[in-house]
């Protein structure tokens, strides 16, 4: 145990842990991803669509250096990557020695269907007399004891529900592969040994989830599960899902009916007594689930979303509602309901609720979906325990601000320490990469050396395509081996087919080995079932055919496939396949870092720590950004002091080059290869070679000259006050009363988001305050706190201490009126619908954030401004820190408003996807790229306008049109706008796909 | 004032989301709804409070404590405003108020009501000579029935609940 390790555990392969996984992959560590459940994908398995786009977009996480390490299709069906091992109902059981020399204990649960035998055939199922709930369907509709239990998932794996399982024997009898195996002779010998391994790891990123609250676990008031059309969620989008019990149409479970009226309830188990806290991304699910109804019924569903404060606090969210609400009608009210009752006459369900004016309102519905609250994942505690991480007194992992100088070597990721919607859990799980990347780098696998592909192959690109096939057959399955000879014999290019024994199987994989190892084939397809699973094993059979890897390839002869299309369509593929013999410069193991703030201190950081080099260009003299007028977040982190020691280990740091007083002038090239020229103080010109980009420019609190500031010393705006507190100028005593004002000049025509951190501001000054002045009046006037996450304990804590909350409208904004002796604030307070008057001392305006210019500097990179002239990220969900191109990130301030916390977070997976890049070894292209034949080609540049990834550039010079193979991610754009066919997709050429097309019918 | 200071600190996590006058069965009658009741304590209106019948109105059926989901003793809240009053003896409350103390006398009296007790002791405590008239149909009625008998106030007899409404005004002076 005395190496320092280059393997890293991930545990928990939902969103977060795959994300997580694929970093450390693709910068060249070798991973175990381990999922205590049977199949990966977690809670997202189940979710089909995700606002802002209401699809899925699951598969830009995909890598997009070296793409073919990588099996290229759906991640909600299966992942699978050449450093990737994937172990299912797997858990974590114990962790021993330190950080980069670890040893974990794995347990696996006793299969009893043989995971490497099973073909997904479906006989057992059709055979079990046992009739379950289907839990993949949340209990609404059936299956059996033995079944899939994530249909669409690759491998396509039976379970048996040992909980209901009869022991007949039925399946045992029936599985033409004996791949189950049902225990004891005796039956009631239900304990058989589960495996335990040993392994040895460098880092552990624990990406373990969350559960949710069950409504059944409390008083109940809305009668989950006793009414039949009061449904979670999670129900609904497996109801609305294709693969849900109604197939996809949206009916209510009880009738079967359509429903002509919805409503959701919100805060289901958060914000309570109980749990204290807001789980941050139920207003959003709720609002996409009403659009998504409105969508699918034509409008013709109401949807009424009943809320306490619509919390649509990141930077696209506030634009969404207001889609929500005025292109789809979704109806938002204000209340609380307590209880839904049913109602025998009609058959609804009736809520009671009552409303600003105070009017008691009986409303009826049809349906009632309740949004329930976030509760730590159940292995959370006994994980913590293992690893030594700590507990917030919620019972999520904790997450400390910056981390560094803790000596662990285990990493929270995603939701496993608070819930956070897809964006965010994408950028945590990234940053707890970063930080598991730091432990191990240095400790490669040693399997490095073996991943440097494609050199010395044979030179077959130029021959006759020599076509092997090979075919995997079943002892028990259907004997298709004398059509498939004669569709060889019939195809001129083939020049044997071979008959093999289920190469599955180890004898099988080595008999085929050593058979092709005797031919000479050029070209060599396979035929067997989940072939996706085959990928690593490519290399297996290039290694031992000494052929490019280009030159084989796979066809499904899975369930359902139609053998002859199957087999001559994998031969009209195979013949043309091809690799381009453009081959990519080798990547600048450089990171540029524009801004020296926090953020982009960060990001540094994290680059260098991993042995590359940052180089930061600031334009202010110093480092620090905004953390040097910062004082304190509202859980107390001190700001100074993160300042100095990030400052300090920056300076100190031999990876990092600061230019300070510096900017960016000019820059050329792509992703793994920029040159910039930056202009120094003294006007002098440095040029740098850099791989990656990222752009921490920041942001600042917006200017304003609402509610009279300027005019008075009395209205301040928080950075003001923060400033004054720090300085001391400011003492609470001598005030009386204190008016915050939220939202200033936000949320509003002109600038349409939310900042998102003011109301955290406005809670930790009005604390302060409170703390240092016990008898001041502090009054809050809000349109909604958005004090999502823990920072609700706060919002209720403020409350504790008296500050009083005043919500606004904006329709009626409050007044302010400057006087002699203090300024006068006129507000309407619609619990009372009255008018109050308060005299106030001080008056505190929350303006907001805006980014710093940065659409001139992002013009550069070839990366865009969103509407709000934030960086725009090239996916608000699965790319939120990347442009489009996959060479240019953002952090911090620059991404989006966001506090420290969640500013470091974003630094450090904006470093993981810079490193992720200039890691990548990229010696060859990726089989599926673009390319061109200049003999064709006009420069008539539409292919230039097509692509998104800017891969493609016009050299004058020579005349001719540039591709960048590693920019370029094969969508294909520029083939099809091509009007004289010059432009071309690799290994979907015009001719192939046509011979494929004509195979197919 | 101490005593509405306290209440205030009680409610102060109060997140005016209205599930008390949601659950309210007597909310149609209240001229402030328990959530505008609940406001105007947070924001020291205590003119407004004591002018309004809502806490008199309050039957104490616990809906509210049981559904508020900030947990807070709502109905005891209520109880406390009438005890204020009762305190205060305030004019517009006095019906009540002394409804209420009449009642309880009797029941310090005997260990029960005595229907008849009480009425004599709540017509003499309201002062009003003209009062006992308003209610004479519905007394013919119930005595017609046997429901009440005329009885004169009397001593406190056997059973009587001295001891225990003793510790109750001990415990409360503690408070």
């Amino acid at each position: 145990m005395g190496e320092k390790q280059g393997r890293a555990l991930v545990v928990g392969a939902g969103i977060s842990g795959i994300r997580s996984a694929l970093d450390l992959a693709e910068t060249g560590c070798d991973v175990t991803l381990i999922d205590a459940a049977p199949h990966m994908g977690g809670v997202l398995s189940k979710l089909e669509y995700q606002f802002p786009s209401d699809g899925c977009g699951m598969c830009r996480l995909l890598p997009m250096a070296d793409r073919d390490t990588c099996l290229q299709a759906c991640l909600r069906k299966g992942l699978v990557h050449g450093g990737i091992d994937l172990m299912l109902s797997t858990t974590l059981k114990g962790l021993e020695g330190e950080a980069g020399k670890y040893r974990a204990i794995l347990e696996t649960e006793p299969s009893i269907i043989d995971p490497k035998l099973c073909t997904g055939c479906n006989r057992c199922s059709e055979v079990c007399p046992v009739t379950i709930p289907d839990p993949f369907n949340q209990g609404l509709s059936t299956t059996k004891a033995v079944h899939l239990p994530v249909p669409h998932a690759i491998p396509n794996i039976y379970t048996i529900d040992m909980d209901h399982c009869t022991l007949c024997g039925e399946c045992e009898t029936v599985c033409p592969f004996g791949a189950i195996y049902l225990p004891g002779e005796d039956r009631l010998e239900l304990k058989i040994p589960r495996t335990l391994v040993e392994m040895d790891v460098g880092a552990v990123v624990l990406a373990c989830g969350i559960d949710y609250y069950d409504p059944l676990s409390g008083v109940n008031t809305f009668g989950y599960k006793a009414l039949k059309d009061v449904v979670s969620n999670i129900e609904l989008e497996r109801i609305l899902s294709g693969t849900g019990p109604f197939n996809g149409s949206l009916k209510r479970p009880s009738d079967g009916q359509v429903p002509s009226r919805m409503a959701w309830i919100q805060c289901v188990g958060s914000r309570d007594l109980e749990f204290p806290a807001c789980s941050s991304v139920c207003c959003m699910i709720a609002l996409k689930e009403a659009v998504l109804v409105r969508k699918r019924s034509r409008q013709t569903i109401e949807t009424v979303i009943y809320y306490m404060d619509m919390r649509c606090f990141s930077k696209e969210f506030e634009a969404y509602r207001r889609r929500a609400e005025n292109e789809y009608g979704v109806i938002l009210k204000r209340a609380r309901p307590h209880s839904v009752r049913y109602d025998r006459n009609t058959g609804g369900l009736s809520l009671y609720i009552t409303d600003d004016s105070g009017i008691r309102v009986d409303e009826m519905f049809d349906m009632v979906v309740l949004s329930l609250g976030q509760r730590p994942g159940k292995s959370v505690k006994e994980l913590a325990e293992i690893t030594g991480i700590g507990l917030n007194p919620l019972g999520f992992f904790e997450d400390p601000l910056s981390g560094e100088g803790d000596k662990t070597g285990v990493f929270a990721a995603g939701s496993a320490s608070g819930l956070k919607d897809i964006g965010e859990s994408v950028i945590h799980s990234s940053s707890a990469s970063a930080m598991a990347l730091k432990v191990i780098h240095g400790a490669r696998s040693p399997h490095d050396e073996e991943r440097e592909p494609l050199n010395g192959f044979r030179d077959v690109s130029t021959q006759v395509p020599d076509i092997g096939v090979i075919l995997c057959q079943c002892a028990n399955g259907p004997d298709i081996e004398p059509q498939v000879k004669s569709m060889g014999a019939s195809d001129v290019h083939v020049s044997g087919v071979m008959a093999m024994d289920r190469i599955c199987t180890r004898e099988g994989w080595d008999g085929m080995l050593e058979t092709l190892a005797e031919k000479t084939f050029n070209r060599i397809l396979v035929l067997a079932c989940t072939p996706q699973l085959f990928l690593d094993k490519k290399a297996a059979i290039s290694k031992a055919v000494n052929l490019d890897p280009a030159y084989i390839d796979f066809a499904d002869l899975g369930k359902g496939e139609p053998l002859a299309a199957t087999v001559k369509m994998g031969l009209a593929r195979i013949r043309y396949a091809d690799r381009l013999n453009s081959r990519a410069s080798a990547m600048v193991p450089t990171v540029l870092v524009v801004g020296g703030g926090l953020g982009g201190m960060t990001a540094a950081l994290s680059v260098a720590d991993t042995g590359f080099e940052a180089i930061i260009v600031e334009k202010e003299s110093r480092l620090g950004g905004n953390l040097v007028w910062l004082e304190k977040d509202i859980t107390g982190n001190d700001f100074g002091r993160l300042l100095d020691n990030t400052c300090r280990r920056v300076e100190k740091h031999p990876g990092i080059r600061v230019f300070t007083n510096a900017v960016v002038e000019d820059s050329r090239g792509g992703p793994g290869n920029y040159t910039t020229s930056l202009k120094t103080c003294d006007n002098d010109s440095k040029i740098i070679d850099h791989g990656a980009v990222i752009l921490a420019t920041g942001g600042r609190e917006a200017e304003t000259s609402a509610y009279g500031y300027g005019t008075s010393d009395a209205v301040m705006t928080h950075r003001e006050v923060e400033q004054a507190l720090k300085a001391g100028t400011m003492d609470p005593v001598n005030l009386n009363v204190v008016v915050m004002i939220q939202c200033v000049d936000s949320r509003n025509d002109s600038r349409e988001y939310c900042s998102r951190i003011c109301c955290k501001s406005s809670l930790k000054h009005a604390l302060e305050m409170k703390r240092l002045n016990p008898e001041l009046d502090v009054y809050v006037l809000y349109r909604e706190m958005m004090s999502y996450g823990f920072s609700e304990t706060y919002f209720k804590e403020a409350r504790e201490k008296g500050v009083i909350f005043i919500r606004y409208s904006q329709e009626l904004q409050p007044e302010v009126l400057s006087g002699t002796d203090g300024v006068m604030v006129k507000v309407h307070e619609p619990i009372l619908d009255r008018t109050l008057e308060i005299r106030s001392d001080l008056v505190v305006l929350a303006t907001g954030i805006l980014p710093s210019v940065i659409k001139p500097l992002a013009a550069l990179f070839d990366a865009r401004v969103d509407d709000y002239s934030f960086f725009k990220a090239a996916d608000s969900k699965w790319r939120p820190v990347d442009a489009v191109n996959g060479g240019v990130f953002a952090c911090g301030l620059a991404l989006g408003p966001r506090d420290a916390k969640e500013s470091v977070a974003s630094a450090r997976a904006a470093a993981m996807g810079a490193l992720r890049l200039i890691s990548s070894k990229s010696a060859g292209v990726s089989l599926v790229t673009a390319g061109i034949k200049p003999s064709l080609c006009t420069l008539c540049e539409r292919c230039i306008d097509s692509c998104v990834y800017g891969a493609r550039t016009l050299d004058s010079d020579a005349g001719k049109i540039r591709i960048d193979p590693v920019a370029c991610q094969g969508c294909g754009s520029c083939a099809a706008v091509c009007t004289n066919s010059a432009s071309f997709l690799n290994n979907y050429l015009d001719q192939q796909m046509f011979e494929i097309i004509d195979a197919a019918i | 004032m101490d005593e509405l200071l306290q209440l205030k600190t009680m409610l102060n996590p109060c997140i005016q989301c209205g599930t008390c006058t949601a659950s309210c069965p007597n909310e149609v009658d209240m001229d402030l709804v328990p959530r505008k009741l609940w406001r105007m304590v947070l924001m020291d209106r205590h003119e407004a409070i004591f002018d309004s019948r809502t806490f008199i109105l309050c039957s104490s059926c616990y809906l509210c404590t049981l559904r508020c989901p900030r947990g807070l003793p709502l109905t005891a809240a209520m109880a406390r405003l009438k005890a204020i009053a009762a305190k205060r003896d305030l004019a517009k409350y006095r019906k009540s108020t002394r409804f209420y103390k009449s009642f309880m006398e009797s029941v310090r009296r005997h260990g029960r009501v005595r229907e008849g007790e009480f009425m004599g002791l709540y017509f003499l405590a309201m002062k009003n000579p003209l009062l006992p008239l308003s209610f004479a149909s519905l007394g013919i009625q119930l005595m017609k029935k046997n429901k009440v008998a005329f009885e004169l106030p009397a001593k406190p007899g056997i059973g009587n609940l001295d001891r225990l409404f003793k510790k109750v005004a001990e415990i409360e002076e503690a408070l």
